[in-house]
């Protein structure tokens, strides 16, 4: 064996242990803290979503696509990720057009009262399983806190070296394989938790949405007028943390001068028939499986009425497909 | 008069207008001493001290009213907000303490440590804390000690909101 060669293999081997340690010490995202892998799953999908959702906890816990396709045969696909902010759904509405090019995008704006990274944990849950692309390194830029850095990205294992006590039967029994934790982006939570009393509503101090996040506001509405795609704002029917009229005003402002649709679903809870004591799982913050197969069904209605999008029941390969996710689907209903 | 009656009387002059211009221009040095001297920012209800960073089941407060639990948005566990008719107490639940994260005030039968309350202008607000660690005019005054931030929101000059949170400002 030459010098040369072993050195390379030596090389080789290292590279290999390291992969594999990194592999073993970052965190799946399978059983325990699943909402890290809601970002990757939409990689595995057949990208034929007429409707794309973007956005925080308030998408992914509030419109089931399985819900929609039943009421209307719209494919939609929920790309939701746990606080997520204006700059991160403007990277994943980027990443997302690579693959494919949806009639509608549904944007949630809780976000636009965060105009700073919030917290590392929150950051790792949305980029850690984005694929590597321009978008993955513009949205670590973009997101980063003050003891971020890239690298930790690049490299996990400079992120994650002390997990090693952390460690559990999750890390190898999904070192090589993933859990599916949703079906097209939501997240189906049955548990009951009513609204029963909720804190004060207090004065802000601020509640003009900042230049940074209107910034971002606005380069997703142009992505979407430059690909022809119709936006809609929405504002999610969670009754707390409280949204106030001041946001509302700002975006029924901001609807009106740049011709888009925004839907406030709070001003709509009758209508979707909503029941606080029944339809939350979190005294209000999400809405559980009854209150996402509300909204989703008065949502769907609402795009069929409103938007030129296709029935793909009628398609029977399309349909076969959407059978099979409603069957999942209706199984972990019923578990 | 004599050279040295003059000169006594420049003297005593000038004295006096130094006084002045100190007093004149140092208001808000005294109003800092005052802020200065509160060691930490507490409120008190029934004789109890309650501030942030506390563990709420140490402090043996009466039951509340009512309790809202949910998950946290700023950290991976449970937020609990403890109403008491008068304030409201934010907790962050850990295994075996509940760290008070948020005191706030809802209305003014209830009063700072130092005596601010709801209602209060934002001259009075000045005269017992001094100088703001942020200000925004018109609008907000926060004052940061330790760990603590205590904030008061303004409308029309006068307060209508007073929180004790975790400090997030440098």
């Amino acid at each position: 064996m030459s010098r040369s060669f072993k050195a390379i293999l030596i090389i080789f081997v290292s590279i290999l242990i390291l992969m594999l340690l990194t592999r073993i010490l970052e965190p799946k995202y399978a059983t325990n803290l699943i909402e890290g892998s809601f970002i990757s799953e939409y990689y595995k999908e057949e990208k034929n979503h007429e409707v794309i959702f973007i956005g925080d906890c308030e998408v992914y816990s509030s419109f089931s696509p399985m819900e929609i396709y039943q009421t209307s045969g719209i494919t939609s696909y929920v790309r939701g990720t746990p606080q997520q902010l204006i700059w991160q759904s403007y990277y994943i509405l980027e990443e997302t057009l690579k693959y494919e090019k949806p009639k509608v995008v549904v944007l949630s704006m809780n976000c636009m009262k965060y105009d700073e990274p919030v917290s590392e944990p929150y950051n790792r849950l949305t980029i850690d399983k984005m694929k590597w692309s321009k978008q993955k390194i513009d949205i670590i830029n973009a997101s980063k806190t003050e003891n971020e850095n890239i690298f930790s990205y690049l490299f996990p294992i400079l992120r994650y070296h002390d997990r090693w006590d952390e460690l559990s039967g999750e890390d190898f029994k999904y070192l090589f394989t993933s859990h599916k934790n949703t079906y097209n982006g939501y997240m189906m939570v049955k548990d009951i938790k009513p609204v029963e009393n909720l804190p004060t509503k207090r004065p802000l101090i601020e509640y003009q949405f900042s230049e940074k996040c209107y910034g971002y506001l606005d380069n997703i509405v142009q992505l979407c007028k430059n690909n022809d795609i119709q936006l809609i704002i929405i504002k999610a029917p969670s009754i707390y943390p409280y949204w106030y009229d001041e946001y509302d005003k700002q975006l029924e402002e901001y609807a009106k001068e740049k011709q888009i649709t925004y839907i406030n679903f709070l001003y709509h809870i009758e209508e979707i028939g909503l029941d606080y004591s029944a339809d939350t799982y979190d005294s209000g913050q999400h809405l559980n499986l009854t209150g996402a197969e509300k909204l989703s069904k008065y949502f769907a209605n609402y795009l069929k009425e409103n938007y030129e999008l296709t029935d793909y029941r009628n398609n029977p390969e399309v349909n076969t497909i959407y059978n099979q996710k409603i069957e999942e689907y209706n199984k972990a209903k019923e578990n | 008069m004599n050279k040295k009656n003059i000169i006594i009387i420049l003297v005593f002059v000038v004295i006096i207008a130094i006084f002045i211009i100190f007093i004149m221009n140092n208001k808000s040095i005294f109003n800092s001493q005052n802020a200065a001297n509160i060691e930490e920012y507490a409120f008190e209800y029934e004789g109890k001290e309650i501030k942030i960073g506390d563990n709420f089941l140490d402090l043996g407060l009466p039951e509340s009213q009512d309790v809202y639990e949910a998950e946290s948005c700023a950290f991976d566990g449970i937020e609990k907000t403890y109403n008491y008719e008068n304030f409201e107490i934010v907790t962050a639940v850990e295994e075996d303490k509940e760290t008070i994260i948020g005191i706030y005030l809802l209305n003014d039968e209830v009063s700072t440590k130092e005596g601010a309350k709801i209602g209060d202008s934002s001259s009075k607000i000045k005269k017992i804390y001094g100088d703001a660690d942020e200000e925004k005019e018109d609008i907000s005054y926060t004052y940061k000690k330790d760990n603590a931030t205590l904030t008061f929101v303004f409308k029309n000059g006068f307060v209508i909101n007073i929180d004790y949170d975790l400090s997030n400002i440098e």
